[in-house]
Formats: structure tokens, sequence, C-alpha cells
């Protein structure tokens, strides 16, 4: 089983990862659409609106109708999306299956040689500082994991319900970017 | 039951319950495979649903009348709905649940569906009861009411505590001894006034046992609000928060409403230097 990369930086939710590059084609063909005849969804206004408002609409009318194009979607817009919308557009479910995937996480907390490594699912990961470019696993470093499970709980012989290690299960494959490096490119 | 199964057939191809192996298969796990509906672990194994409650919820849509004066007929007199959007419950990852294995029956009604075994929240629902909370939470601080915040979750214990700090109200996050409230003289060696309200983050003790609190404010008729995950038992909770209690970016937002409900409702209390 191939391990794929999901697209937009992966799994770590937050749409600001995901504003970018594909959002943007989405975000030009909704303003034209919404500039030209109107989309009820949002509750613009209708085609006879907007026709006799063309008739009779001056230059500076028109301008500013077209000043907001080149600025991002606001928040604005994010915000009146429904929890199905959010949830369906969601890496979570895009991913699928969880095993195998290659998702991008950030270390929040160390201890020793343990690396808690949280990837923006409902629990973390903790994996072992590897032998190689020890130095640079440190607080703040962005770093690739291939996931195994999002949460390591099953049932036991015996018992009625699942027991939960309140833990993922990943394994890590290489740093993305580490503040130690950058901190290393500074001095020199 | 007939709103899960529209909400599933909504999403039908996501939301599918995929036969899942145990490492022991009980008897219990194969009954509803075929509805395409997470299976409730535990002795009922079935579905169950919590007693329908009287009350309206904090209704977002409703205009807000100027001449109501009176906090308690207000819908929503400290503007609880302008706290939080559907967006920041989704980024906090409130939606996200536990797996199927270790869902209680009576959260199953929270549930939107399953997604390959994870459970997923119906954050509609959710947005609903959190308003109500919160709106409870800040009536309680406008009447000069005693906040106790709980959580026994160890990577969220510091920060609680000091969001109680910071709200000027009180916490314990730390071992329940079982006679806080019922035999409280006792163990305080005097007449104490016990919380007005509970706030759980955590209705867990470990992940097998309920927290102690919950039995023992619904005893002492100390209401509560507690955010209930999948594997909770919501119905000693007075007003249950179906959503995530494992993630620190949802707890770190319950901590930031709830702080914020008390601080409008202390606002209040001293604007209108109320009994």
């Amino acid at each position: 089983m191939s391990g794929c990369i999901v697209a937009g930086a992966a799994f770590r939710l937050a749409g600001r990862t995901g504003r970018s590059g594909r959002r943007a084609l989405c975000w030009t063909a909704s303003r034209q659409s919404e500039v030209s005849g109107g989309d009820t969804q949002t509750g613009r206004p209708t085609a006879d609106e907007t026709t006799a408002t063309t008739a009779t609409s001056t230059f500076a009318e028109s301008f500013k109708k077209f000043e907001g194009l080149n600025q991002p979607k606001g928040d604005e817009t994010r915000r009146s999306e429904s929890f199905m919308t959010l949830l369906r557009n969601s890496p979570f479910i895009k991913m699928g299956d969880p095993t195998g995937k290659v998702v991008e996480g950030e270390v929040f907390h160390v201890v020793g040689d343990d690396l808690y490594i949280d990837f923006g699912g409902k629990f973390h990961c903790v994996c072992p500082r590897p032998p190689r470019r020890s130095e640079e696993y440190v607080l703040g470093a962005r770093v690739r994991l291939r996931l195994h499970q999002l949460e390591l709980s099953s049932l036991f012989l015996g018992a009625k319900r699942d027991l939960s290690l309140l833990e993922a299960d990943a394994t890590l494959l290489g740093i993305i970017s580490s503040p130690y490096r950058s901190k290393a490119k500074q001095t020199t | 039951m007939s709103l899960y199964r529209s909400a599933v057939r909504l999403l039908p191809a996501c939301l599918r319950v995929t036969s899942r192996r145990a490492l022991v298969t009980s008897s219990a796990r194969t009954k509803d495979h075929d509805l395409h509906l997470p299976t409730p672990a535990g002795p009922l194994g079935t579905w169950a649903t919590l007693k329908p409650r009287p009350e309206k919820y904090v209704d977002t849509e409703a205009d807000i009348d100027p001449s109501v004066t009176d906090p308690l007929r207000h819908p929503d007199y400290f503007g609880v709905r302008e706290l939080f959007t559907m967006s920041d419950l989704f980024d906090a990852r409130v939606h996200l649940g536990h797996r199927e294995g270790s869902l209680n029956p009576y959260m199953a009604e929270f549930l939107l569906g399953s997604r390959l075994g994870h459970c997923v929240f119906d954050l509609e629902r959710t947005a609903q009861l959190l308003r109500d909370a919160l709106n409870f939470t800040a009536h309680i601080a406008y009447r000069g009411g005693i906040i106790m915040f709980v959580c026994r979750s160890p990577q969220h214990v510091h920060m609680v505590e000091r969001t109680a700090m910071e709200c000027g109200e009180f916490s314990h996050c730390r071992h329940w001894p079982p006679g806080v409230f019922t035999d409280s003289t006792a163990l305080f060696g005097g007449v104490t006034r016990l919380p007005d309200l509970l706030v759980l983050l955590n209705t867990l003790d470990t992940v097998l046992e309920q927290h102690g609190a919950v039995k023992h404010a619904a005893k002492m008729l100390i209401p509560t609000v507690g955010v209930v995950d999948s594997n909770c038992d919501p119905r000693l909770v007075t007003y249950p928060v179906p959503g995530n209690d494992d993630s620190t970016t949802a707890v770190r937002l319950y901590c930031k409403l709830f702080s914020e409900a008390i601080r409008r409702g202390k606002a209040e209390r001293e604007k209108s230097a109320v009994v």
C-alpha cells in the first residue's frame, strides 16, 4: 500500500492552508457568478433587480462592484458556511482511510526522546526521536508522518467497550522545517 | 431515531459504517451493521435516547425586543450567540468523537454518524446546546453564583485552573474524594457553601469511569454543564454539550467561551447592582 500525500498540506485543519491554489480558483468562479447574475443561496439580488440596476448604473457603481475582486475571500464567507459544508470539504473526510496516509504535524511537546506531535486529528501521536538529524527535532519543528491509526483503541477480552489509549499511531518520516535549522542559518 | 436515519442518508458514501474486526467479537456488535449506523457499545448494544428537554433553546433568529428588560425573560440576555461561530467549533475539532467501539448508547443521538469507525458529532445540535450552556453559566454568574471548573485530562489541567483563576471562579482538577459534596461538613470541618454550578470539561475520570462529581452534584441538586464525548454518559449532566473533550484546541475554546460568558454575567451584575 503506497502512502499518498493528502492535498493542501494535508491533515492540518484550519482552512488557511486550503486558501491557496485550488481554493482561489473556486473563489474566482463564484465571485464572477455573484457579480453577473445573482446567487440565490447567499440572498443576493434576484435577476430582475440586477437587470434594473445595470440598466441605470454609472461608472462609479460598476467600479464599486469590482472593487473587492482582487481582495482575498474574507472570514465572513467562511463563517456563514454550514457544518455539513465544512465537514464535506475537510481533510478528515477527503483523506478517507487514515492508514498509510502521509500528513504534516508539529512537535508541541518534548519529553526526553519522546516527541508529541499534533497533526490536526482528535489525538496527537508520540514518536521517538530518530537518530539521524536528532538535534533538529525540537519544539515547533514541522515533521512528516505516516498515519496508521487516528485513535489507538481496541476491544479486549471480556470487556464490553473499547479501551482507548487517547493517542494516535503514526511513524515519523522526516523533517519539513525546524526552528533549529533557521536558527543555525541566522547565526552563520 | 428518524433524524439519524435522514442525517446518515445525506452523506451515504462517506458516513457508512465499515465492518470492523475487534480482537473479540461480541454478540451485541453484529446487530446494526445493515442500518449503516454506529453500533453503541456496552450492555444495551442498541440506540437509546434521552428524554426531550422541555425548555426552548437559545433562539439565534429571535429578534430582540428592546422592551424586554427582565434577564430571565430575554431570549439571549448576555449575547452568547455571538461568542462563537460554526467555523470556530469546526477549527477547534469539536466534531471529532472516539471510535464506535467506545460509543455510549445515550450519546448516539448527538452524532451525525461515523466516518470509517470514527464518530462525528452533529455540530448544529452541539451549537444549540452550547449556547444554552453558556447562557445558563452567564445567568449563574449574573446572580453571584459560585462556579467550579472540573477537568481530569492531565494535559489540560493547568489551562483550566488558570482559566478559573482569571475569571475569578474556582476549579478542582485533581483527585475527587468521595465526600466532597455529600459529606462536606465533615470533610472541611464546618458548614460549607457548595458551588452553584459545575462546569465539567471532562465527565470521565479515567477512560473507564465517570467522574464522581457528576453523580454527587446530581445528588446535591447542583446543576452541571458538561462536555460529553462519545464515550461519556450524558444522563446526569444538566446541560450536556456533546463534543470533543480530548483535543487541546477544543478545550481551549471551551475555556475561552465559558470564561467570556462568566465575565459578561459578572459585568452585567456590577452594572445593574442586582441582589
